[in-house]
């Protein structure tokens, strides 16, 4: 037996960042949950990721501080900053902390921001991220930075049936076409049961 | 909840000459000072090879886990072993070698993870982007000698896709994708021919994917024996009718001489036959290698050379034999074509 993944984050992530010029890490520092979003770069592949790699171990590690680093680089003008805050807040929302400022983001134009919210929600148990999902099942444009390349209904279509027990045809359908024509039957589900709808909290789905 | 132990500060190394860039650190260089006991292995017997990925999955029994956490995430990766096996099983491996992959999960409760096993991180709920590290730029054995520790899969937003894409990764296959930033947006862009594939961002499992499996396999330092792969045409002329048969052949030449493989051989002009040639359709063939001839015995014989087929080597890699049988009314042309592939 050996250790887990645990910590080679550190040492990795400050030859990261000294050979990006982009901090005075030393070998044993970990990048903040502040350098994770500020420091997101997409330029290459090693680079993404890196990026995904610090936030995520930040999300991991210091929920809170990457919270809060998100919560204040949520408006950012740049395009890079913004989205490594919401998926850093689509990591560490909490019912209490931070969900009302994704809940804003539910009726963004920004495919990333909509979805990532949607989906944080969902996982917190916040059933306002259900509607985003159900609408987004006949949408083929492609979020930002998925492995493997993922379009809006497939994430839609991987959330509602992991959250929920209903399935309306969905778990049969992956293509676009296909999916599509399950989201009437979903929003007939929705439009029907959105009062009773809640999560149990045992089995982790929403049921009516 | 992760633990850190000081053997990983070898892999670190690796990982970050990998990640940040070969400019640094040769990845090659690299290697050489790996640790050792990757999640990947493989094997082969006879005409099978067999890619195996053990996979540890961290963890199971947390506070936000659904109560089917365990079944969840077994029931992914078997369905997604599955589809695999099902396209491989039509994908051979340089016409000689059936792939078929094995995979194991261990669903971990605590942070220690197992020799010999991959580490995957499995969030239950949230959003996050899935992926597994390794070197950034083309297929790699790297999986082979080390595990994928730092990598993550947030399993609320993933499909038996992209489980199957995944562990690709874990099998040494890079992304058939780039990320490109285009005007403040990014976009994925297929590599050249790779649109709709499994590494991209489709499902499609092609014979691209079986080859390099395969080259990977090899490379990992697996001993494969000989395969040739070849061709037989042959045609049959009665009076004004011409009758066509093309079949492939693809054999393994074990140590001993002995040859086995399979046959599959189709109609491509039925001419004036009063029934269909019994050497049609897909079964095994087998053999020998001897005194530079491949001898078959059960291939499709003329009235002038009987039994065993023989095929002899024209040079190390390639064996060709033209039969040719003359008779009042009709005659019938063979012609064997063999190519040792990868000698």
């Amino acid at each position: 037996m050996r250790a887990g993944l645990g910590g080679l984050l550190a040492g990795l992530t400050a030859l990261m960042l000294v050979s990006c010029g982009s901090g005075a890490a030393g070998p044993s520092v970990t990048p903040s949950p502040e350098q994770a979003i500020t420091g997101f770069d997409p330029s290459n592949a090693a680079a993404i990721q890196a990026g995904f790699l610090a936030l995520n171990q930040s999300a991991h590690d210091n929920p809170t501080g990457l919270r809060q680093a998100a919560l204040k680089h949520l408006g950012d003008s740049n395009t890079w900053v913004h989205y490594a805050a919401v998926y850093g807040l689509a990591l560490t929302v909490t019912p209490t902390q931070g969900s009302a400022e994704v809940a804003t983001m539910l009726s963004a134009t920004n495919l990333d921001d909509r979805l990532l919210a949607a989906g944080a929600l969902a996982g917190i148990g916040d059933k306002r991220g259900l509607p985003v999902l159900i609408a987004a099942l006949d949408q083929g444009d492609k979020l930002s930075f998925r492995d493997p390349p993922q379009p809006a209904y497939d994430f839609a279509r991987a959330e509602l049936l992991y959250f929920t027990t209903e399935d309306f045809g969905l778990r049969g359908s992956t293509d676009l076409a296909s999916v599509a024509a399950t989201k009437p039957a979903w929003l007939g589900w929705w439009q029907a049961n959105q009062s009773s709808i809640h999560f149990d909290t045992s089995s982790r789905k929403y049921a009516t | 909840m992760r633990q850190r132990r000081p053997r990983r500060v070898a892999l670190l190394s690796v990982i970050t000459a990998g990640m940040i860039g070969s400019i640094l650190i040769p990845w090659a260089a690299q290697r050489a000072t790996a640790a050792s006991g990757g999640g990947t292995s493989a094997s082969a017997n006879g005409d099978t090879v067999t890619i195996a990925v053990n996979i540890d999955i961290c963890c199971g029994g947390t506070r936000r886990d659904p109560a089917n956490f365990d079944s969840l995430v077994r029931d992914d990766v078997m369905q997604a072993e599955a589809v695999w096996n099902q396209a491989l099983s039509r994908l051979p491996y340089k016409g000689c070698f059936s792939i078929r992959v094995a995979f194991s999960v261990h669903i971990l409760t605590g942070t220690a993870a197992e020799d010999g096993y991959h580490y995957l991180y499995v969030d239950p709920t949230e959003p996050g982007r899935s992926y597994v590290q390794g070197p950034p730029v083309g297929d790699s054995t790297w999986v082979y000698l080390n595990d994928v520790g730092q990598s993550s899969l947030f399993l609320a937003s993933m499909s038996i896709v992209t489980w199957e894409h995944e562990i690709g990764h874990l099998m040494g296959l890079q992304d058939d994708y780039q990320d490109q930033v285009v005007g403040g947006a990014t976009v994925s862009v297929a590599l050249p021919g790779r649109a709709g594939t499994l590494m991209d961002s489709g499902s499609s499992i092609d014979q691209n994917l079986a080859d390099r499996l395969g080259d990977l396999a090899a490379k990992s330092g697996l001993k494969l024996p000989g395969c040739w792969a070849g061709t037989m045409n042959e045609s049959l002329v009665v009076g004004p009718c011409t009758s066509s048969v093309h079949a492939t052949m693809g054999i393994v030449v074990k140590a001993d001489g002995a040859v086995a493989g399979t046959w599959t051989g189709s109609e491509t002009a039925p001419g004036c036959r009063s029934h269909a040639p019994f050497y049609l359709g897909s079964f095994p063939i087998s053999g020998n290698l001897v005194d530079r001839k491949f001898l078959f015995p059960s291939l499709p014989s003329m009235p002038d050379y009987p039994p065993p087929i023989s095929i002899p080597l024209v040079s190390s890699t390639s064996a060709v034999a033209h039969l040719v049988w003359s008779a009042p009314g009709g005659s019938q042309t063979s012609d064997f074509s063999l190519t040792c592939m990868g000698c």
